[in-house]
């Protein structure tokens, strides 16, 4: 049906993944107006090339990948992000940072830099490989570690920034 | 690269939400579906590459049958130009072996000005302008002196109408030389030719003989 181009098929396939797609798509860019015009265009994708879907991996994990290369592409257009070319790998965090209270998760990566988050969401939320990121984005390996570093170490100074004022309002 | 606690936190949390798009979004992405259903499917258009690639190798097929006939045309232009000036101002230096040749075609020809002998020979490779001709042929005297061309487009019309009617007037000739037919019969009635003079090649056959 969704093949065959049935507006129905279509819809429904909409009202059952956008709500996912949409909360996927405003991790990537910086606001949700940004964010549901990617998932439109990128459900655009989605019907247009519905008959190349292999049916070998789930057609949520297929939705996802066409979602998170059309945020690229918006924020490739928008130049949002630049990556330095410096490499600094001598910064090595073992220490897990505990979060006593609750995070907003959005919140937080909206705290990190464009170029930060976009690593930070690969690797952690798409599970992307360093080798992956530094294909997709087209930068070193190395740098794609750098950055990815760099966002831990701004993410543990914002928890730590509001734990302070967590502890200063309790007391 | 393992995960800490949380970056996994993160993970689960944004895993797990959901944000309901606008009423609008469905909306907005079915007028995209239906211009893209309604837009008409573009018709095959040739290629611009391929239409200046074809309108480039047609000129250059005119220009590669244009530019031999305009050879041939520059090369008997400069030869007879060549002809006209020669017997005006200076003595023709030919090279022996072309002297040769000249008094062979004269006595062919028995043609009596030496200016029309030249002409005619100087014509005779222009016929076949794209070979390469012999150098000795082409060139009138390397010894001689450079004449200026200036020559009066009168006199040089003059000239190519002598040239033509004298290279006519041979290939006649050599056409009318001897009646096979009339040979056969000279040589079984020998007794019946005569020879005017010793000299001559006039000869006077008496058919009743």
């Amino acid at each position: 049906m969704l093949i065959k181009g049935d507006r129905m098929a279509q819809k429904e396939l909409f009202e059952r993944y956008s709500p996912k797609m949409l909360s996927l798509c405003r991790t990537y860019t910086g606001d949700l107006q940004n964010a549901e015009d990617c998932m439109i265009r990128a459900f655009m994708k989605v019907y247009n090339n519905i008959s190349s879907y292999s049916f070998i991996g789930s057609l949520e994990a297929w939705i996802r990948k066409i979602m998170v290369n059309e945020c690229l592409d918006f924020m490739r257009a928008n130049k949002k992000f630049v990556y330095l070319d410096e490499i600094e790998y001598s910064e090595q965090y073992t220490d897990d940072l505990s979060v006593p209270f609750e995070i907003d998760a959005q919140e937080l990566l909206d705290c990190l830099p464009e170029n930060y988050r976009l690593v930070f969401n690969l690797f952690v939320l798409e599970d992307y490989s360093h080798k992956e990121i530094s294909e997709l984005l087209n930068i070193d390996e190395m740098t794609s570690r750098t950055q990815l570093l760099r966002a831990k170490k701004r993410l543990r100074q914002i928890i730590a920034e509001r734990k302070i004022i967590n502890d200063e309002n309790r007391a | 690269m393992m995960k800490t606690g949380l970056e996994k936190k993160i993970k689960n949390q944004l895993k797990e939400r959901e944000i309901m798009p606008s009423e609008a979004a469905w909306q907005k992405l079915e007028n995209m579906l239906d211009d893209k259903e309604n837009k008409p499917k573009r018709k095959f258009q040739i290629p611009f590459w391929i239409s200046v690639s074809a309108v480039a190798s047609i000129a250059l097929l005119i220009l590669l049958t244009v530019n031999p006939q305009q050879n041939k045309q520059t090369l008997m232009k400069t030869t007879n130009i060549v002809h006209t000036e020669t017997p005006q101002n200076t003595e023709i230096h030919v090279p022996e072996a072309e002297k040769i040749t000249q008094s062979e075609e004269t006595k062919m020809t028995q043609l009596n000005s030496p200016i029309d002998n030249q002409a005619i020979q100087k014509t005779e490779p222009s016929h076949n302008a794209n070979q390469q001709l012999p150098q000795d042929e082409l060139t009138v005297d390397e010894e001689a002196p450079m004449i200026q061309i200036h020559v009066p487009k009168a006199v040089e019309q003059l000239a190519q109408m002598e040239i033509r009617e004298d290279s006519a007037t041979q290939t006649k000739q050599k056409t009318d030389l001897v009646d096979p037919q009339m040979l056969l019969y000279s040589i079984e009635h020998n007794s019946s030719v005569k020879q005017k003079k010793s000299d001559s090649k006039l000869v006077i056959i008496d058919f009743n003989k």
